[in-house]
């Protein structure tokens, strides 16, 4: 007899396989043979990983920026990537939020809004004055994939300028250890500017007052340390669905709202 | 059974509200700055000639003392004045076809009585699929949006669906720009110095006993490989056509990568799927990537050949 999966293995075994996918698509020249594209990355993900096929949408707005161009492309891009499905690409599918879930095993409360988006912010703005992509420069996913590989395939050496890429790179990875997703929960800009969308898009997880019964389990549960009640599906809100403890949080996607005779029956 | 107790009012959130001034403001600057448009095609019934069509699309400016160069074109085109709405045809007689122009383009644009002076480079494309093809393609894309909007107004949030239309707008006028595929050429393209690889300095010096040890090896050819936006290119170039004023042993050429992908990938400057700039063939067989402690490296690389 056919044992019925719990709601939990149901959710780790999807996530087991968009995460993948996320992973792969990052090795997208490697595994699918397909070229360079114009396609931007939902995630935070370098395009100088020698086997990449999407560019990092960072590194793409910074670099429109120094050309002095109007990113329409990449804000329309983002749009719809946002649209879809807002942070769930960061709880889902980026290959450095997949990394972040591997080293963060300890959860811990507290998370702040505002500093990714003065990071956002301060990248941009140094992009534009100085026309250099200086964020690039201590980007820790751009360690992970671009400089390790590109030491390890014998482009780059080690300099002062790659020596404090992984230097800053050991500090992330030793905080993530401390906190769990701290890079996500405190720093990434795309993250901010998918946390934008975490409201308008279809994807939302319901949170239902009348059930819930104070317990906390959700928020105990949280990698990204959110008071899930009250900040669920908020710009921090990665929707990985660790919360969904119990019944009075639940998934849901969908793009029309509910009709009033439906809301009356609930 | 009716609802007891407060009932739970959706308050419109923060961040729909900086969604909204978000994509607005992106909206804004295209109204702004998207005013002149260029359209170009060839005609080639007497001749070879560059048929460009400047388009003011602005309600409210026009332009004066418009003047555009086009690469492999001697002369500037001057054109006194775009009046609001108007379209203005130019003739150029090109001895060649080409994929793209990157126009400088200066001119004063005007709203009443207040004008100001812009000069900006300006990609223009000669137009690959015919005009009805072109209108034919907006008319399904904002046939199929407007269906798409009619169909989500009345169901979905209005954030969500106003997103949609913003977002589309502002993707359709990115793609117009050709800006898929500037996108495409940032990623395609590994600038070691900008991704934080390596530190370059201002210039290499060249000193005597480089040039003698240099003089001592074999006629080696030199290719570089750079891109006109990679920070660290200009250094190694230079330091190369300098050392080959002092040592007529060495052949320099320098190829743009972008524009000579095809030959880059067959002398293997790609590495993946990326094309890494500066990169040094020397004698068509050893790569230097990179500006890194170049003059070491170029060095051990010509003795490598040799």
């Amino acid at each position: 007899m056919k044992k019925a999966l719990s709601r939990k293995q149901k959710r780790t075994f999807w996530k087991t396989v968009t995460k993948s996918a996320g992973i792969l698509l990052m090795f997208g020249g490697l595994v699918f043979r397909c070229p360079m594209s114009f396609f931007i990355f939902p995630g935070l993900n370098c395009y100088a990983f020698p086997w990449g096929c999407a560019a990092c949408p960072m590194g793409v707005l910074q670099n429109f920026l120094i050309f002095r161009y109007i990113p329409f492309f990449p804000v329309a891009s983002l749009s719809v990537i946002g649209l879809l499905a807002g942070r769930g690409w960061c709880g889902w599918f980026c290959p450095f939020g997949t990394f972040q879930d591997a080293l963060g095993w300890v959860k811990r409360r507290g998370s702040n809004p505002w500093i990714k988006y003065v990071v956002l912010v301060v990248a941009l703005a140094l992009a534009f004055t100085f026309k250099d992509p200086l964020f690039c420069k201590i980007c820790p996913a751009g360690t992970l994939e671009g400089t390790l590989p590109n030491i390890l395939i014998g482009i780059a050496t080690f300099n002062p300028a790659s020596i404090l890429h992984i230097s800053i790179f050991i500090i992330i990875v030793a905080f993530s250890l401390w906190i769990s997703r701290f890079w996500c929960r405190f720093l990434c800009p795309v993250g901010a500017i998918l946390g934008l969308f975490n409201r308008v898009t279809p994807l939302q997880i319901n949170f239902s007052e009348n059930l819930c019964v104070h317990c906390d389990r959700c928020s105990d549960q949280c990698p990204q340390g959110l008071d899930v009640p009250v900040q669920v599906n908020g710009t921090d809100c990665i929707k990985c669905g660790q919360c969904t403890v119990c019944s009075a949080l639940k998934f849901s996607y969908r793009i029309t709202e509910k009709s009033t005779a439906e809301k009356r029956r609930l | 059974m009716t609802q007891t107790g407060p009932v739970r009012r959706e308050v419109a959130p923060q961040a729909v509200k900086w969604l909204i001034c978000f994509i607005a403001l992106c909206a804004l600057s295209c109204v702004a700055f998207s005013a002149l448009s260029f359209e170009a095609d060839y005609d080639e019934s007497d001749g070879l000639y560059l048929v460009l069509r400047i388009r003011n699309t602005s309600p409210l400016v026009y332009f004066e003392n418009l003047s555009i160069l086009l690469p492999g074109v001697p002369d500037r085109l001057e054109i006194p004045k775009v009046e609001t709405g108007g379209i203005y045809v130019e003739r150029v007689l090109v001895t060649e076809k080409k994929d793209r122009y990157d126009a400088d383009v200066r001119y004063t644009f005007c709203e009443g009585d207040v004008c100001l002076y812009r000069e900006e480079e300006v990609l223009i494309r000669p137009a690959r699929f015919p005009d009805w093809l072109r209108y034919l393609g907006n008319g399904v894309f904002f046939f199929v949006l407007g269906v798409l909007v009619f169909w989500l107004w009345p169901r979905a949030k209005k954030a969500f669906t106003l997103a949609i239309i913003l977002a589309a707008l502002t993707g359709w006028l990115g793609i117009r720009q050709y800006q898929p595929e500037t996108v495409r050429s940032i990623a395609s393209t590994l600038c070691i110095s900008c991704i934080g690889m390596e530190v370059v300095p201002d210039t290499f010096p060249i000193t005597a006993d480089y040039i003698d040890a240099v003089l001592e090896l074999p006629i080696t050819r030199v290719e570089v490989f750079h891109t006109d936006w990679c920070r660290s290119c200009p250094v190694v170039i230079e330091f190369l056509e300098e050392l080959a004023m002092y040592c007529g042993n060495l052949e320099i050429i320098v190829y743009d990568a972008e524009e000579e992908s095809r030959l880059a990938a067959e002398k293997g400057v790609y590495s993946g799927n990326t094309l890494v700039v500066p990169s040094t063939i020397v004698g068509g067989k050893t790569r230097i990537t990179g500006a890194e402690r170049f003059p070491e490296r170029f060095l051990k690389s010509l003795r490598e050949v040799k």
